[in-house]
């Protein structure tokens, strides 16, 4: 054993002695009873109702018969409960002694407002009471998935949770952006962690050689197998999540088999993928100099009378069907899946195919181009927009003893997808057709006479017809082909055991590994004619992911007094986040020739192989005094692989108070008030640093040159090194530490319920890659390090309305709004020892006292001083001064979504409003268009509003130029979802041989209502954390129709 | 059992089993669970070696190349973002920077100016690493090596001087740590690189093949500071022992980087050579790189550019991985007809340009194919600046020069911007601006001294 070794082992011991002592309300053996009933509703039994002894661990849950057992019952006055989300609580006491074997049934009301009583937790599953914090459950996910139009988990998810901002993938298959409560770091991932069935989810967006869009591990998981969604939102309640779960922590818990007869699901969905997004149109000014030659007018030109316009032309390839990639896309999925078992053995086993054909389409003159030059299109040309998913899922449960329960759930996806050229990218689809001349061009006459069509020759580079796009048509820009496959597993075993009535233990060890390959091919004489792309070239990715978890709970529970009951929580946890990558590639391709080894010049690279280990070990003590009040203390020790070696661990406390204040006895009673709870929690997380962020490195190159006569015009490749990484050995994690207090309430008979939230969070030792100025000849342009401060303040409400409950009409009504105010408070000192004040030069800036990634610009004024209704350089005057201007992330969230009942709920008809707001985007479409081209809106056409004709003048004709015109409110409001459920009368069920059935019509992203002139305020390629649309292609609406079928 | 011994029993139960947790947390199985930390990760233990010294000396000879032509994807070198902002290239290309540059109207916050500069300061940086290993573990046997770094960094300085502002610093990153230091006048920046140059000369004294070409090297970067000095007979002094068929070029390959030129022109048609008319009608200042169709700078007209308007012309003299001359002896046989001019020996200099023109010395591989008709001797000095800086810029098109050059005339010359720089309506928008060369960026604000320019004198 080292001196290091030894000293970590005797520090160990001390920390686990001094622990003990905090320990200071253990458990006391009981004799023991079996209690046993059955849980009914409207005389139906009632499953999956979950009955616990309250003050201990001991829960069990109703079979379809609703019949439930409870062993090992501690003796003496006990408190039964039963919960089920959709139903009232209910408790009943009992007296046992020792050997009692008593029943007890319970009948259960249905209750309008529908909120889960039990959450997950990092230390089990608890009663929401016992909570200081707040937690966000998006209540039957099963209902959800039936019911709505759901193709993803971030459809689950978006306008669903107050604080939570998710920003959709904007093509087939592409990557959402999550983020809970703000930004918390300036240079680390602010994404929340997924935790599914306890193990550590691989959530990762992959970049792939589109320009910008992205794929995203979440994809591979299936709606349709999940049983509940939580979301911890922050570090007061993600304190035992341990290092990484500062940004919050998204719980999935997967579907699980119900005691009794097998229960058979089938489902089968098709519809179309339309976008609907107004792209902008491009125009063309026809007009003569003043010595009477034909040329292309501008306003800019106009107005100083340079030239006079004599037509205006309008074209837009994207919104011409007989040439726009632009069609309808459809998909379609399957699946079935069966529940039951018995009370020792349980299981749930699904599968499901899933297909999805995005809008992107080669139009048909394309085909019929590729065709004429013997090149015909292959589907994978065709459809470049494509997603398709197998997966299979086996969740199985034994219970092996009266004490100990095993599960082991495994999940299978097989992901093949593909993605369009779009975005920043040369020859992005998008791009191409916005590059067209501003009119629908004669090929033979301006082949002829560029001059007659203001320049354009509608040719390409290889004398193709353009049809109109700029400098490639769409058959060779849909040739570069992209895809993506994915194999991943997914699965844990679980170990439940209670060797005495006050002892829990549960032990969890778990995997998640995802094997990828990614290839991109342009193949001899194929692709746009740009550089080397069409001597043919061919990449290939190989990566495996793999997330190791494993963790040990072990809770005791102790009734110190009759109104007293202690609870102790012991645990460690363990998770290995590693990946490794090859990658390959070839240029040069002969005739025919798909993958590397066939090209010519090949390069190669094994990409370091990155692991991130995390090691906690956790204590949490647990107070409830009369079930009304309950006090939490806890700590977490981390020790993390990427802290510097100056660093060895960091503690993480948590503090929780929650206080049913309504069933204290000098409470007011209220008739409309049932229920008042008064919660805080203090608690605090972190984000370790990225892998090897710590380590000064080298890095290995290859450089051509001839060593020994140097300059030598013949070089040979060389192998080279290079100082990289400057290192960071006091490296430690950021650590965010949470404030949050608030109330919920029910009121009018469990007809609305209010939950109100506010936080205070702040991230201290926040990293920063902080600039070192170039002069000082560094290898890297940034040192890292923990000099940072963020503070995140906001409110978050829930309000959930009953307003109409009749047996031929019910109205139901959800309202989610949050506000976030996000501050930076430092940027650590320069060399001088002087506070840094911002960080950063282009358009978003870390400032001390502003958001982060606030934009700056250099702002403008102007004015038609001449009145001729034109904007000219000489009347926008430019401020020399760059200043702040304002959020890039939103600040406001609201979303309403409303439920109608109708015909003895027999169709039930819901929409779901989504509200983004407080923010600005900047419209780098129109922007870089405008910029270059001569065809945009506010260049050419005079009717442009003169603030369009002004923020066209500021970037492109002033000395100092400015884009802040194109800098926009980037608030919407979104008719997010739309269904309508129709339960089938019985006879067709029966005929189906079906207990039920029903049929849904499903709409996303329906409609929009926005003053943001791009296509789309929610078009963006990046997961970072401001928001890009630059010829990216926007949100597609779906309109699916569902059979759901139950046996 | 009464209820103390039963409370007692569950401390322990609990305790064991966090005590066991612990365990495992503290002990070795931490440090199993903890490690490695990255394997595969090229530490410094790795490079503290002879071995490791030369691999650092490659690293830099590349990073000094890259840093002034290079090709890496769709990022450009100093050579050619000062080539844009003279009459050498036009912007053909979407990205606003380019345009900004080929304007000269470019800002100090312009995100492709702000790599470009830390390039070139990394290159410095890079060779100054490697000269501290190979002198701790080559101490006697890299002196070629050790003469050639002190040649980058001369070499590096020189760019930066001809190229910013005045206040330009020249710090260097010590154990991981910046130490920063005051912006300098570009006198103090070129005396600096001087200083450099003459430390390695001091090294290249062997006399084989491989230390010859390095002190040519050096030689031709102390002529062309002592020119930027205003020091043209030392300079010319300097140079006189380079062999005008002497090279030391960049050399490539598909397997490390292509020609930065080619990158740029042919392959992705983002810049195309400049000419003295376009749209606007003449370009007062541009010389004609294209209409007088001057076989040193061979071109082909071909559609538009990248960005799908602007009328393109490519350049003929690199192919893809063409080697590229960073100091030859051309630039020798220049610094000495600049020599003669300053001393008002007009024929003289005429002599010399048009030995030159008689027999065109290879740069790279490149030779000029087809006839250069021999200069007349100028009448005056004016006439002859003009001429000289003409034919240096068809000489040394593309080959980071002309900014320096367009500069020292105004600096040297007495001739004022608008009769050196392109001037008058710019082809994209709007007119032509005011700058005479490139901001200190203010990525650069990181160090507590910057001051960005000191001045705009030029």
């Amino acid at each position: 054993m080292t001196a290091f070794q030894s000293w970590s082992a005797g520090r160990h011991l001390r920390t686990t002695l001094a622990m003990l002592a905090v320990c200071a309300a253990p458990a006391v053996l009981h004799g023991q009873a079996t209690v046993s009933g059955k849980v009914t509703s409207a005389n139906q039994p009632l499953a999956d109702a979950r009955v616990l002894v309250r003050g201990t661990s001991l829960t069990a849950q109703t079979n379809a018969a609703g019949q439930y057992t409870l062993r090992d019952v501690p003796i003496g006055a006990q408190s039964i409960q039963v919960l089920r989300v959709g139903y009232r609580a209910q408790t009943s006491s009992v007296t046992l002694a020792a050997g009692d074997i008593k029943t007890i049934d319970f009948v259960m009301d249905a209750a309008i407002v529908q909120l889960p009583d039990i959450v997950t937790t990092a230390t089990g599953q608890q009663r929401r009471v016992e909570l200081g914090n707040a937690v966000a459950n998006l209540g039957d996910v099963t209902k959800r998935v039936e019911e709505s139009p759901v193709t993803n988990i971030t459809d689950l998810m978006v306008a669903k949770s107050a604080g939570v901002t998710i920003l959709p993938g904007n093509e087939t298959g592409s990557s959402p952006v999550v983020r809970i409560r703000g930004t918390n770091s300036l240079s680390l991932n602010n994404a929340p962690i997924y935790v599914v069935d306890g193990v550590r989810m691989i959530s990762a967006s992959v970049g792939v050689a589109t320009g910008g869009t992205t794929t995203s591990f979440l994809n591979d998981l299936n709606p349709q197998d999940i049983e509940d969604i939580e979301i911890v939102k922050g570090p007061s309640a993600a304190t035992l999540y341990g290092t990484d779960a500062a940004n919050g922590v998204i719980l999935i818990t997967t579907k699980k088999g119900k005691a009794g007869a097998s229960r058979w699901s089938f489902y089968a969905e098709g519809g179309g993928v339309d976008d609907r997004n107004k792209y902008a149109d491009q125009y063309a000014s026809f007009g003569h100099n003043a010595a009477g030659a034909p040329t292309r007018c501008v306003l800019e030109t106009i107005a100083l009378k340079q030239c006079t316009q004599d037509s205006l032309t309008s074209f837009n390839p994207l919104r011409d069907q007989s040439i726009s990639p632009v069609h309808l896309g459809h998909r379609d999925q399957y699946g079935a899946n069966v529940s039951g078992g018995t009370d020792a053995v349980r299981y749930f086993i699904s599968g499901d195919l899933e297909n999805e054909i995005g809008p992107i389409k080669m139009p048909s003159f394309a085909r019929a181009f590729l065709d004429s030059v013997g090149d015909p299109a292959r589907d994978n040309e065709i459809n470049p927009e494509a997603f398709q998913r197998q997966t299979v899922r086996a969740n199985l449960s034994a219970a092996i003893s009266p004490t100990l329960d095993i599960s082991a759930n495994s999940g299978w996806t097989n992901r093949n997808q593909r993605l369009p050229q779009s975005d920043n990218n040369s020859v992005s689809i998008i791009g191409t057709a916005l590059k067209n001349p501003g009119f629908r061009p004669n090929t033979a006459l301006c082949s002829a006479s560029a001059a007659a069509c203001l320049g354009y020759t509608g040719l390409g580079s290889l004398g193709e017809d353009l049809r109109g796009y700029g400098n490639f048509m769409p058959a060779q820009t849909f040739q570069d082909k992209l895809e993506e496959g994915v194999q991943r597993f997914t699965g844990n075993l679980d170990a439940n055991w209670r060797p005495l009535s006050w002892m829990q233990n549960q032990a969890t060890v778990g995997v998640d590994v995802a094997s990828r390959d990614d290839w991109e091919l342009c193949k001899l004489n194929q692709c746009p004619n740009t550089g080397t792309t069409r001597e043919g070239f061919v990449s290939d990715q190989h990566s495996i992911n793999r997330n190791f978890s494993a963790k040990f709970i072990s809770n005791s529970s102790w009734q110190a007094r009759s109104w007293a009951n202690l609870k102790t929580t012991v645990g460690t946890e363990y998770n290995n986040v590693e990946s490794d990558n090859t990658a390959s590639s070839a240029t040069q391709l002969p005739p025919g020739a798909q993958n590397v080894g066939q090209g010519a010049i090949k390069n190669g690279s094994n990409q370091l192989q990155t692991a991130n280990k995390t090691l906690g070990l956790y204590v949490q003590e647990q107070a409830g005094l009369r079930d009304r009040l309950f006090l939490t203390a806890a700590v977490r020790s981390d020790q993390n692989s990427a802290f510097g070696t100056n660093f060895q661990n960091v503690l993480y406390p948590k503090l929780s108070a929650s206080w049913l204040l309504s069933d204290e006895s000098f409470f007011p009673k209220y008739g409309w008030l049932d229920q008042l709870r008064l919660r805080s929690a203090y608690g605090a997380s972190g984000v370790q640093p990225g892998a090897t962020t710590a380590l000064q490195t080298f890095s290995a190159v290859t450089r051509s040159i001839n060593t020994t006569t140097p300059g030598n015009a013949t070089g040979t490749d060389t192998p080279s090194l290079l100082a990289a990484a400057l290192g960071n050995p006091d490296l430690k994690p950021e650590t965010s530490a949470e404030l949050e207090a608030g109330f919920e309430s029910r009121l009018f008979s469990n007809r609305a319920t209010i939950d109100f939230t506010y936080y205070h969070k702040k991230t201290k030792d926040a990293i920063i890659a902080q600039p070192i100025a170039s002069s000082a000849a560094p290898s890297a342009t940034t040192i890292t390090g923990n000099f940072g401060s963020v503070l995140n303040t906001g409110v978050e409400a829930t309000l959930t309305l009953t307003m109409l409950d009749r047996r031929n009409f019910g109205w139901d009504m959800t309202l989610n709004g949050s506000h976030n105010s996000n501050k930076i408070l430092t940027l650590g000192v320069d060399k001088t020892g002087a506070p840094n004040a911002t960080i950063g030069t282009g358009v978003t800036r870390d400032s001390v006292g502003l958001p982060a990634n606030g934009w700056f610009f250099q702002p403008y004024t102007f004015s038609d001083k001449n009145g001729d209704g034109l904007i000219d350089d000489s009347e926008v005057n430019v401020s020399p001064n760059t200043i702040y201007m304002g959020y890039s992330q939103p600040r406001d969230i609201i979303s309403v979504q409303n439920g109608f009942d109708l015909l003895q709920r027999k169709l039930r008809f819901t929409f779901l409003l989504d509200y983004k707001g407080g923010y600005s985007l900047l419209n780098q479409t129109v922007q870089f268009y405008c910029a270059n081209q001569p065809t945009c809106y506010e260049e050419t056409n005079a009717n442009a509003p003169l603030w369009r004709q002004a923020r066209n003048i500021a970037q492109r004709y002033t000395s100092t130029k400015t884009q802040i015109g194109y800098l926009e409110n980037g608030q919407f409001w979104r008719l997010r979802e739309l269904s309508a459920v129709v339960a089938l009368p019985n006879a067709i069920s029966n005929r189906l041989r079906a207990r039920d059935a029903s049929l849904v019509f499903a709409a996303r992203n329906l409609h929009l209502w926005t003053k943001y002139t791009g296509a789309d305020p929610e078009a963006n390629y990046t997961t970072g954390d401001v928001q890009t649309d630059f010829e990216t292609v926007s949100p597609p609406t779906y309109l699916t129709f569902r059979l759901n079928l139950h046996y | 059992m009464n209820k103390f011994q039963r409370h007692l029993r569950s401390v322990t139960t609990t305790g064991a089993v966090g005590l066991g947790l612990a365990l495992l947390a503290g002990c070795n199985v931490k440090d199993e669970l903890l490690a490695p930390q990255q394997p595969g990760v090229i530490s410094p233990g790795d490079v503290g070696s002879p071995i490791g010294a030369e691999g650092l000396y490659n690293g830099a000879v590349g990073n000094f190349k890259n840093s002034l032509i290079g090709g890496s994807g769709n990022t450009e070198t100093i050579w050619q973002f000062a080539g844009l902002f003279t009459d050498e290239f036009r912007s053909s290309d979407t990205f606003s920077q380019r345009n900004d540059a080929d304007q000269r109207t470019t800002q100090t916050t312009d995100q492709q100016l702000s790599p470009i500069y830390t390039s070139l300061q990394t290159a410095r940086g890079s060779s100054r690493t490697a000269l501290t290993y190979l002198r701790q573990f080559e101490p006697t046997t890299s002196n070629a090596h050790q003469a050639e770094m002190f040649f980058t960094i001369a070499f590096t300085e020189m760019q930066l001087a001809e190229d910013f502002c005045d206040g330009i610093a020249l710090g260097e990153t010590v154990n991981g740590l910046p130490v920063y230091t005051a912006p300098l006048a570009t006198k103090d920046v070129l005396a600096a690189a001087l200083t450099r140059a003459d430390s390695g000369l001091a090294l290249a004294t062997g006399t084989d093949a491989g230390t010859v070409a390095v002190r040519n090297a050096l030689l031709i970067t102390k002529g062309r500071l002592q020119v930027d000095l205003g020091q043209y007979a030392a300079a010319a002094a300097t140079v006189g022992p380079v062999p005008v068929a002497y090279q030391y070029a960049a050399a490539f390959s598909q397997t490390t980087n292509d020609n930065g030129w080619w990158i740029m022109t042919t392959s992705t048609k983002r810049y195309s050579v400049g000419d003295s008319a376009d749209a606007t009608g003449t370009i007062k200042n541009a010389l004609p790189f294209v209409s007088a169709k001057d076989p040193r700078v061979p071109t082909t007209r071909n559609g538009t550019g990248f960005d799908s308007t602007t009328p393109y012309f490519g350049q003929g003299i690199w192919n893809r991985d063409d080697p590229i001359a960073i100091a030859n002896g051309l630039d020798g046989q220049l610094v000495q007809a600049e020599a003669k001019l300053n001393t008002g020996d007009f024929a003289g200099m005429t002599a010399i340009l048009n030995t030159l023109r008689a027999t065109p010395p290879i740069q790279g591989i490149f030779t000029p194919t087809g006839t250069l008709v021999p200069l007349t001797t100028p009448a005056t000095k004016t006439d002859a600046t003009s001429l000289f800086f003409r034919e240096k810029a068809f000489w040394t098109f593309g080959r980071g020069q002309r900014l320096g050059d367009l500069r020292r005339q105004v600096r040297q010359y007495g001739r004022t911007i608008d009769q050196v720089y392109p001037t008058g309506a710019f082809f994209k928008n709007g007119t032509y601006g005011p700058l005479m060369f490139f901001p200190v960026p203010d990525r650069d604000k990181a160090n507590p001294q910057f001051t960005g320019c000191l001045d705009q004198t030029p």
